[in-house]
């Protein structure tokens, strides 16, 4: 009897948790929806990026700056505009994506309506997280297939700390396959796959939790110094094969095509305890400078800009109010910057 | 071993499930020693070994004093109570000072309790005197030995043998109370800390307004750290059966500096009080005596709390503050109202308010030296925030969101709890308070910073 009692007791009390806890998670999983609702990603291997963003979907990012993102219909960072007859393409890594600041305030689209009116697309931003540099380079034969009939292309990066292997390496080409568009990886998904997806965009929750349990298990394990900018290593490269190999690189590039090639360039900083403005470069500048003009590819470097902004004006190019300053991604004070410095090269072949 | 890690998740299961069935007290508090030096001894075996010698000498010197007293020599029992205090507090100072030794985590707070001990024992506040066993379980009792509450002796050692068994109210309060620690140490202390600790590492470099935010941003971290960690402590201990007190009251909502003391770290301030400020005459031997002993209680406050010539000058001027305060009450010209406890917390006075906002300001700045590293430090954030300097433009926005909540959390209290802790934990038996604990639980994983987990309140 008592034991029948207990059982009651224990089982009922089972499942109110078990409902408090699925009432709670539907609760906390609509307020996830305004604040980490992230697009979800298709694969490719054979294309301009290594992945598209869900077609016609749409994102909340509020963990750094606060964005809501707007996917075209071909799986990229674009507003529901037409793409003009002439037009550039912008590649590069999640800078360029720019989720973490509201639409229009990306340097793509500042410079879109720096361009000309702003109903239709001159500079189509084709920006996807993690594709830096190097990744870019390896998808130039994609770039250039999927956007045959671009005027030029961006390639943004933060860093110039590709050593001489990775110079060459840049150059093995992923090709292009004129069937993996967005809507044919969507169409080819398995069962399993669209399931996870819809679980994905319907359960933001789970990635936010997903997310912060990844970050938990790394939190104990110590960084290892990072010795990317080490002078030491750097001049011991300058000395050895490095000019020949960035040589390599920008005559491969210019072999490629004719269009405008532009190298937006714009360096991490660090904010020091006696006020100043620190640029993390490793002293490739010169380097990309001398090579870029070698072969009629525009090298934009925004140190220069960045510093004269911070001694001028106090504003930092990285950084937001929910994150800490000098640190993260690109600010929409920065993307003002980049679009200004990019509309003068722009401009001045236009001419 | 941190309290936000499995491992003691692990332990305090354990061991709630293992007194649970034990009857005899012995082999209880055998276990709970266990317990508690496999968890300091996580952070590292020698600390271990300071701790276990220092308890056991406290012990000696207790029963040595409890026998002089015993045989009618009270000159003998003070002169070893004397000698062994100075003993533990030489051990402090040459950990905190000497610099030779990492010091031990949480050796300011558990020598405390071993003074304590001591002179509870000289007092004959204890109704017998405790046995190695208890004294080794009140010295090294983990909810609380690496950041507080300092619980003396007399308030702790006889809840050995009255142990609160844990049934359904206790398990609800114990862990609503660890829950709210754990969201204020991970969700607001350690979000705040990214900002503040950026902007205080090149001050010179932010707008003077952005440096007084980021000192309200610090002062807000510095609360919910010390207080989660409090929380979560107090949470453990009483799920374990014990109640080591309140160790905040809201302490932003003081209007003066007696009352700031009343509701920040009030488990140090009573400390204080009762063993140092008392033996010093207290308010006994007149106004100026006073006045001298106040200023020299919170030297030693500020010298416990650190070694540098900051933390120094931060005592001096909070018992400057605290004499000139008392000065113009003993003159009628203050009115006192509003503190810790009063039953006629002013609800509608604008000047209480001012006074509160004033009170706030003070505390504020006087939290920078607590942060800067060195003195040229401070003066340069003090500085930059006077002269308005130029510089980046940062207000970082969990401040204000995190002050707002803190804000409506003090209204609260005002109207609905005479100024202090409105915390009530959620009736659990019911469905909407099991939702409402669910959803707190799943927005600490959902917004908690796993960033830096250090706690303030160890270093010292």
């Amino acid at each position: 009897m008592i034991f029948m009692q207990s059982f009651k007791h224990y089982s009922k009390q089972i499942i109110q948790w078990g409902t408090a806890l699925t009432v709670s998670f539907i609760i906390m999983n609509i307020l996830c929806f305004a604040f980490y609702n992230p697009c979800q990603e298709l694969i490719r291997e054979h294309g301009a990026t290594t992945g598209f963003l869900l077609p016609g979907s749409h994102g909340v990012y509020g963990m750094e700056g606060y964005c809501i993102a707007n996917i075209d219909e071909k799986g990229y960072v674009n507003r529901d505009l037409p793409r003009a007859d002439s037009y550039y393409v912008v590649a590069g890594a999640s800078h360029t994506e720019g989720l973490f600041l509201p639409l229009k305030q990306r340097y793509s689209d500042i410079l879109n309506g720096m361009l000309g009116p702003d109903n239709e697309l001159r500079i189509y931003n084709i920006g996807r997280s993690g594709n830096f540099f190097s990744v870019v380079l390896q998808h130039l034969d994609g770039i250039l297939g999927e956007f045959p009939d671009a005027d030029g292309i961006i390639i943004e990066t933060d860093t110039l700390t590709y050593d001489t292997k990775a110079l060459y390496d840049s150059q093995t080409q992923t090709g292009y396959d004129p069937s993996e568009t967005a809507s044919s990886v969507l169409l080819n998904l398995t069962d399993r796959q669209r399931f996870s997806m819809k679980v994905k965009q319907y359960l933001p929750l789970m990635r936010e939790l997903h997310k912060q349990f990844l970050t938990y298990r790394t939190m104990s394990r110590e960084d290892t110094p990072s010795d990317i900018l080490d002078p030491d290593f750097w001049a011991g490269e300058y000395a050895g094969g490095y000019s020949d190999a960035l040589d390599s690189l920008m005559a491969f590039i210019r072999s490629k095509t004719d269009k405008q090639i532009i190298i937006l360039y714009h360096p991490a900083v660090s904010i020091e305890k006696d006020g100043s403005m620190k640029l993390l470069s490793n002293g490739a500048e010169p380097y990309y400078r001398e090579i870029c003009a070698k072969y009629a590819i525009d090298f934009v470097d925004m140190s220069g800009p960045y510093e004269e902004a911070y001694y001028k004006d106090h504003t930092v190019p990285y950084g937001f109010f929910n994150t800490t300053m000098g640190t993260g991604h690109t600010n929409r004070t920065a993307h003002r910057m980049m679009a200004e410095e990019l509309y003068k090269v722009i401009s001045v072949r236009q001419d | 071993m941190s309290f936000l890690s499995v491992k003691f998740i692990i332990l305090i299961t354990f061991l709630l499930i293992s007194l649970h069935f034990i009857r005899n007290k012995t082999t209880e508090r055998m276990i709970l020693l266990a317990s508690s030096y496999l968890f300091y001894g996580s952070f590292d075996l020698t600390m271990l070994a300071v701790l276990i010698c220092l308890s056991v000498f406290t012990w000696i010197g207790g029963y040595m004093l409890n026998k002089a007293q015993k045989d009618g020599r009270p000159k003998t029992a003070r002169i070893i109570c004397l000698s062994c205090i100075a003993v533990q507090t030489f051990i402090l100072m040459f950990f905190k000072f000497a610099g030779l030794f990492p010091m031990p985590v949480g050796l300011s707070f558990y020598m405390l309790q071993a003074i304590s001990f001591l002179a509870d024992n000289y007092r004959g506040e204890l109704s017998e005197f405790p046995s190695l066993l208890d004294t080794l379980v009140y010295i090294g009792f983990f909810p609380q030995i690496v950041s507080g509450p300092i619980v003396k002796a007399k308030d702790f050692i006889p809840q050995l043998n009255s142990r609160k068994k844990l049934d359904t109210a206790r398990l609800s309060y114990g862990i609503q109370l660890f829950a709210l620690g754990a969201f204020m140490k991970l969700v607001m202390a350690d979000r705040l800390a990214v900002s503040v600790d950026s902007v205080y590492s090149a001050p010179l470099a932010y707008s003077g307004l952005s440096l007084f935010f980021a000192s309200v941003g610090y002062s807000l971290q510095l609360l919910f750290d010390f207080a989660g960690y409090s929380n979560m402590a107090i949470g453990v201990a009483w799920l374990l059966g014990y109640d080591l007190g309140r160790n905040f009251n809201l302490p932003y909502l003081s209007s003066d500096p007696s009352d700031f003391w009343k509701r920040w770290h009030i488990s140090l301030s009573t400390w204080l009080r009762d063993y140092v400020y008392i033996p010093l005459g207290g308010s006994r031997k007149g106004r100026i005596r006073t006045y001298i002993n106040i200023f020299i209680t919170m030297l030693v406050s500020g010298l416990w709390h650190g070694s540098t010539l900051n933390f120094l000058i931060w005592g001096a001027i909070h018992g400057l503050w605290q004499v000139v305060h008392r000065i113009i009450k003993d003159m009628g010209l203050s009115e006192v109202s509003g503190s810790a406890n009063d039953q006629t917390y002013p609800k509608v006075r604008t000047k209480h308010y001012i006074s509160v906002a004033l009170c706030f300001l003070a505390v504020n700045f006087l939290w920078i030296p607590f942060h800067a590293e060195t003195l040229s430090d401070t003066m340069t954030v003090i500085s930059g925030i006077m002269t308005l300097q130029p510089g980046i433009s940062y207000f970082y926005v969990y401040t204000f969101i995190f002050g707002a909540i803190l804000l409506v959390v003090q209204l609260i209290a005002v109207r609905l709890c005479n100024g202090n802790d409105p915390f009530k934990p959620l009736p659990l038996n019911k469905m909407y308070g099991k939702i409402l604990f669910c959803c707190f639980l799943i927005a600490i994983a959902m917004f908690a910073y796993f960033g830096n987990g250090a706690f303030i309140y160890a270093k010292f």
